[in-house]
């Protein structure tokens, strides 16, 4: 099968969904499953607790993960009580998060656990690092996409997304949809050592000048940007955006109508919409982020919750036309291979 | 004095707290709970601990051990509580059970380590019990889970559940299983906590005197790189050659500059301290403050040499910022800081006590006064006491001061910038009533207005 075999050759790759409901789940324990055979210390884990997580409060169901045994799970004290497997303990970190500290175990059978993980993108890097102790291959981050969130699934090396007829009900819609995230999560990276530099900045707007040193523009928030009275050119071209890149951010760049490069965290921070985007670029600006990042595959869940079902093989055809990657039901794998069957 | 006060009140003491190394959590509770050590002898053998160990480093194989310590020391997590809830009978939950293993089985491979140095001063208690009963298949690694291994029943169950795994059972099948397992993991833990309860005593103890090595080989390197001296101690007199302050030194060093050592002797009586502006007698009584802090927990002290006589309580009066936040005036909380002074000398306690300027913030007639009337009164006490002071005051009693102005160069311009290296920082015996008058002068470097410096010269004629 497909893309699994793509998997284990990253040091860790997330799994994100581009809405709810377009089966994130269903994908991470479809990889799982099938890496069950796999001769490759697997490890997984979750950033943060995503908005269903946050649910436990209002008694919704949370989605937990099929983990076979051998496979390495990181979560919080919260969750490792409540895992329904026998799981062997090989550390707890110092690192806490809302849930407690954070419990580094090993599957001695198959069962159910529920995941949660760093909340920050620094902890989340820290703790695929970390892991190399336990001689784990690859990592598998249960990625949240939230822009709240301050950890981004972008750390990982690879991604797999997602989507489906929860993003929108209309196929070409919903591929240009994809389509945008799937350009944003391959911007072309900084090199390594400004991305240091970068990461360490929590927020604001900065400028870099010929020799990498970082100036502070002093613009309290991206709203700001065009009543901003000091020239945001001073210091160059190259401009860092450690928040959200909105449409007015965009558009306040392009019309000074000289090639800006603009420099983001990550993917899941643009909330600038295509068009935008587009202008952009096409107006010779270019738009780099922080992170190398590869999408090795996507997901499909044809079905919306409101019950309309989209023809699963022209969504397939037309995804994997306009991406290049592969495109997979999970839904349908399952049903070709019985011997993999979920018990739900 | 607790280690936090010190932190607060003692002027450069955080400097040297944060320029110690220490590895583990534990480590620093440790160091929070010092106490501050009255009695020679309890001092001394504080010493000397850290002191085998800096003579031991010296050696290459010793030291690499130590280093190889240290870094298992990182591993190290502060169980305090979860020991004590073992105290009180209280069932553990795998995690602190697993706590539990990870630390004996640490504990073991330090103490082997330690055993091998021959470091008397360390005694780690023997966990082989703990780790038994932690490991039932004898790995000897830290991780942990209830074992099938514990209990016959346990391995049965989750045989059931596996095979029933591979099959199409029911998800109630499934969870009816996984309640029993989960009964007779609850029977286990039980029982663990049971069998653990005897040796709670021997894990406190062998976390604190982890914890304690940690904050030695903290204190060992904190030596050598402050370049820190083993004080001695004594009844008679405080005697400190080339004191220094490595906070001021390091920011001096910063600007190029040099900290210029200072000796001076402390006798069971008061000195009063003149000394031009700018010669660092506040400097010099803040880094006597903390040689005797850093002392009495059982630190090196910055000096070249130490004989230290230990006190019960140092009383400093300097400047402080808080008097205003509390709503006094600067002249009030200094006396209410001298009679607290008086009653805890009064209590019979002895005191090292450093008074900068006293009575600076009232009109000079009182001021005098007030200190002739405090140095009659330290002096009939028999009070180690350093009073610095602008005031002429014509009493007898043993007067220091700082040489100053000494070496001026006349072809040098002085100013702000190279003032430090024209004065003479040391202290000799002083006879003369009348303090150095040189307050202008050093107006004058600082380079304040010709008319100011006009008018006022103007006065002082008359």
């Amino acid at each position: 099968m497909p893309f699994v075999k793509d998997v284990v050759t990253h040091k860790s790759i997330s799994v994100v969904g581009l809405e709810k409901n377009t089966g994130k789940t269903e994908t991470l324990n479809y990889v799982l499953k099938r890496l069950r055979t796999s001769q490759k210390q697997i490890a997984i884990t979750s950033i943060g607790l995503d908005g269903e997580r946050i649910d436990s409060v209002t008694q919704t169901q949370k989605p937990e993960i099929v983990v076979s045994k051998g496979v390495i799970f990181v979560t919080s004290e919260k969750h490792f009580f409540e895992k329904r497997l026998t799981a062997e303990i090989l550390d707890v970190s110092n690192h806490r998060t809302a849930m407690g500290r954070l419990v580094i175990a090993k599957a001695l059978s198959e069962g159910k656990v529920i995941l949660s993980g760093p909340s920050d993108t620094v902890g989340v890097r820290k703790l695929i690092s970390n892991l190399s102790k336990w001689d784990v291959d690859t990592t598998i981050v249960d990625g949240a996409l939230s822009r709240l969130s301050l950890a981004s699934p972008a750390v990982t090396d690879a991604m797999i997304l997602a989507t489906g007829a929860a993003l929108s009900a209309n196929i070409p819609q919903l591929v240009r949809k994809t389509l945008f995230v799937k350009q944003l999560i391959e911007l072309e990276p900084v090199d390594a050592e400004l991305s240091e530099q970068l990461q360490a900045l929590k927020s604001g707007i900065w400028a870099i000048d010929k020799e990498n040193r970082l100036h502070d523009l002093d613009i309290q928030s991206v709203f700001m940007i065009d009543k901003s009275e000091r020239d945001i050119f001073e210091f160059g071209t190259r401009l860092y955006v450690a928040g959200a890149v909105s449409d007015k951010l965009i558009n306040c760049l392009r019309t000074h109508k000289r090639p800006v490069e603009l420099i983001i965290h990550d993917f899941s921070k643009v909330f600038a919409s295509q068009l935008n985007f587009d202008a952009f670029l096409q107006g010779g600006n270019t738009m780099k982020s922080l992170f190398k990042n590869k999408l090795i595959a996507v997901t499909i869940n044809p079905l919306a919750p409101n019950g309309l079902m989209l023809n699963t093989e022209t969504l397939q055809k037309a995804l994997e036309e306009e991406l290049n990657i592969p495109v997979y039901d999970v839904m349908e794998l399952q049903k070709d291979d019985s011997s993999l069957k979920f018990r739900e | 004095m607790r280690i936090k006060e010190a932190i607060a009140h003692i002027s450069g003491f955080k400097f040297v707290i944060d320029a110690l190394n220490i590895q583990s959590s534990a480590g620093r509770r440790i160091l929070y709970a010092l106490p501050f050590l009255k009695v020679s002898e309890d001092i001394e053998r504080e010493i000397e601990k850290t002191e085998w160990l800096i003579e031991g480093m010296k050696e290459e194989a010793f030291s690499q051990k130590i280093a190889l310590i240290q870094m298992k020391m990182g591993e190290l997590r502060d169980i305090a509580s979860t020991i004590s809830r073992l105290k009180y009978n209280t069932i553990l939950d795998d995690i602190e059970l697993f706590e539990v293993k990870h630390l004996a089985i640490l504990a073991d491979s330090i103490g082997k380590e330690v055993k091998k140095l021959k470091l008397s001063f360390v005694i780690i208690p023997d966990l082989t019990n703990t780790i038994e009963i932690l490991d039932p298949q004898s790995k000897k690694i830290p991780q942990f889970y209830i074992y099938d291994e514990y209990s016959p029943t346990l391995t049965s169950i989750r045989s059931e559940i596996s095979k029933i795994n591979q099959s199409e059972a029911t998800d109630d099948e499934i969870n009816a299983l996984r309640l029993k397992e989960k009964e007779e993991e609850d029977k286990i833990r039980r029982e663990l906590t049971q069998k653990l309860q005897p040796y709670g005593v021997d894990l406190k103890s062998a976390l604190n005197e982890i914890a304690t090595l940690d904050l030695l080989i903290a204190k060992a390197h904190l030596t050598k790189e402050l370049q820190l001296t083993k004080p001695t101690f004594t009844e008679e007199i405080t005697f400190l050659s080339e004191l220094f302050n490595p906070e001021i030194e390091s920011s001096l060093q910063k600007q190029g500059k040099e900290f210029q050592p200072v000796s001076i002797s402390i006798p069971a009586m008061p000195t009063l301290i003149t000394g031009a502006n700018m010669t660092g007698k506040t400097v010099l009584l803040k880094s006597i403050a903390l040689i005797q802090t850093l002392a009495q927990f059982g630190f090196h002290v910055p000096a070249s040499s130490a004989k230290i006589v230990p006190v019960d309580r140092i009383i400093c009066c300097m400047t402080d910022e808080q008097d205003e936040l509390s709503g006094l005036s600067s002249f009030a909380a200094e006396m209410i800081r001298l009679n607290k002074m008086i009653e805890q000398i009064e209590k019979g306690e002895s005191l090292l006590v450093l008074i900068d300027e006293l009575a600076r913030t009232t009109n000079p007639t009182e001021g005098k006064a007030i200190v002739a009337g405090v140095l009659n009164f330290l002096s009939e006490h028999k009070v180690s006491s350093l009073i610095t002071t602008h005031y002429t005051i014509d009493i007898p009693c043993r007067k220091l001061r700082v040489r100053g102005f000494r070496l001026k160069d006349e072809n040098v311009k002085i100013d702000i910038h190279n003032i430090n290296n024209y004065i003479d920082y040391s202290l000799e015996e002083s006879h003369e009533n009348e303090v150095p008058h040189e307050a202008i002068y050093i107006a004058e470097i600082l380079g304040i207005s010709d008319d100011l410096l006009h008018r006022i010269k103007s006065y002082l004629n008359d």
